[in-house]
């Protein structure tokens, strides 16, 4: 029941990736991202029950505190700011998009990863989802040309390196995670602060409309 | 196979689709705040349209005489192959994939060739309209099917549930998860729901299945809003016995049967009101974006194919 959950709910994770690359609007992708996290943090939730570890436990709750409720706070109130309606368009079409994408999981299926996703652990069916997350995340932070979408681009491969460690097996202490957690939500808050101020200086977040970066 | 159980099986479709139609119509409803008409309103419009006089142009040819008949009697007949409550109680030559596509892509061409007979502006329109998505979810239909398919080595609806329920949850519950994915998006383009088409507009800039029946009227008239509510019964059978067949009876004993019916019921439900609650809460699409989202489901498919594959 808990492998199946499990593997669920990386399947979950992966389908999220695809639906953030296909978003156009700011406002549910940040939602979609909070979904995303809720997931991960689920999985954590579900390891720490499996091994009785309290320390993981704790850091799925300072997760889902963080990147479910404050994070996406902070974003809803960037968006509303600067009236970031639709900032998340892509360099590359939708079908095109997905056609990567699915080159993408072909990838990860193969040879070339074939040392990470023939790894011995007891959820080694879900290692070459968790990889096609990676990846496809990091496509998703390339392919977006708004800077609120390539920070949830970021924040997406994030989650995914977590729930593919997860399933490989690696965990930190306690005092680590709950440092990774803090790094990430500093350096969201910088974030966004960064992009008010580009918004002020640019009027535009759209990457290609920023052509002045001399001045 | 039990005969009898192969007939209750295949009424159900008929007899209940217009109940979804109307659990889809209440929903919407309490979404906007209404108190909307009872959910076996489908019945009483369908009873009034069969007592109503009706007009054909006298341009019409046998095309849109027969049209209607020929719809219903398809949907009747697919129904025979859609395994609801037993697997043991289908007819495996009508139940396999290709098979089911073929007939679906049937029915929209005789609907469309309708659609173009009295030679209207809006039949033509929307016939023409009708086609380009057809063509365009076909290859999403095949292959969201087809990952099943492979993955259990049947082709057949009642084997791919049989097959797929003794498999382990962990092997198969990511290609099965994003095929259904990509078969809801078929769903939804098919049967003619959002973000596809308005089930409930006749504004001549957005419909696509009323503007090819729009020359319709009385008795020809309930029979295709009847073969349009079994068919999307029919997309929510498969999608909820397919995607998800655990404890679907494979046997026409009593009791694995009636927990398969319930069930079922409890399946249908679920999926009519993901329908409901998404139309009430995207908006339609453009027609120009539509194929890419016909493309996403396509994609879907192949992904699906590709992690069963692997």
């Amino acid at each position: 029941m808990i492998v199946n959950s499990l593997y669920f709910l990386e399947t979950l994770l992966f389908i999220t990736v695809i639906v953030l690359q296909l978003m156009n609007e700011s406002r549910t992708s940040v939602m979609i991202y909070a979904a995303q996290s809720f997931i991960v943090s689920l999985m954590l939730i579900i390891f720490s029950f499996q091994e009785n570890s309290s320390g993981l436990f704790i850091s799925a709750l300072a997760m889902l505190a963080v990147k479910v409720v404050i994070m996406p706070i902070f974003f809803f109130k960037l968006i509303d700011r600067q009236k970031l309606k639709f900032a998340t368009t892509s360099y590359l079409s939708v079908p095109m998009t997905l056609i990567v994408i699915m080159l993408i999981v072909v990838l990860a299926n193969s040879s070339v990863f074939r040392s990470l996703t023939s790894m011995p652990t007891e959820y080694s069916s879900a290692i070459p989802i968790a990889l096609s997350g990676i990846l496809a995340s990091l496509f998703l932070t390339i392919n977006k040309r708004g800077a609120l979408s390539q920070i949830i681009g970021i924040l997406t491969l994030e989650n995914c390196i977590v729930s593919f460690a997860s399933i490989i097996g690696l965990k930190q202490t306690l005092v680590l995670e709950l440092g990774i957690i803090f790094d990430i939500f500093v350096w969201s808050v910088i974030a966004t602060v960064f992009i008010s101020m580009m918004y002020k200086h640019f009027g535009s977040l759209n990457i290609t409309q920023i052509t002045h970066l001399k001045d | 196979m039990n005969i009898a159980l192969l007939i209750i099986q295949s009424l159900l479709i008929p007899a209940f689709s217009p109940l979804i139609v109307g659990v889809i119509r209440k929903i919407k409803a309490k979404f906007q705040n209404r108190q909307g008409a009872s959910v076996f309103q489908p019945y009483r419009d369908l009873m009034k349209l069969f007592n109503k006089d009706e007009v054909i142009s006298e341009n019409a040819s046998w095309i849109f005489r027969y049209t209607p008949y020929f719809l219903f009697a398809l949907t009747v007949a697919i129904s025979f192959g859609v395994p609801t409550i037993s697997t043991d109680a289908s007819l495996s030559y009508l139940g396999d994939f290709l098979v089911f596509v073929y007939l679906i892509a049937f029915g929209a061409f005789f609907l469309a060739l309708s659609g173009l007979d009295t030679s209207s502006a809006f039949g033509g329109m929307g016939s023409s309209r009708e086609m380009t998505v057809a063509a365009l979810t076909e290859g999403g239909f095949i292959f969201s099917l087809f990952s099943v398919s492979l993955l259990t080595g049947k082709s057949d609806f009642p084997n791919m549930i049989g097959a797929l329920s003794s498999m382990p949850v962990s092997d198969i519950i990511a290609p099965v998860l994003i095929a259904f994915i990509a078969f809801y998006i078929v769903l939804l383009a098919e049967c003619a729901r959002y973000p596809f088409d308005n089930p409930a507009t006749h504004l001549e800039l957005t419909m696509i299945h009323e503007a090819m029946i729009l020359e319709y009227s009385g008795k020809r008239l309930a029979l295709i809003e009847w073969a349009a509510a079994n068919k999307l019964l029919i997309f929510i059978s498969l999608a909820a016995n397919i995607f998800f067949p655990w404890q679907v009876a494979n046997t026409s004993e009593v009791v694995p049967v009636i927990v398969s019916l319930l069930l079922f019921a409890v399946k249908v439900f679920v999926l009519s009101a993901s329908v409901a609650v998404l139309e009430s809460t995207i908006a339609k699409l453009r027609f120009f974006r539509l194929p890419d989202l016909l493309m996403t489901s396509l994609v879907l498919g192949m992904i699906s194919i590709v992690l069963t594959i692997i």
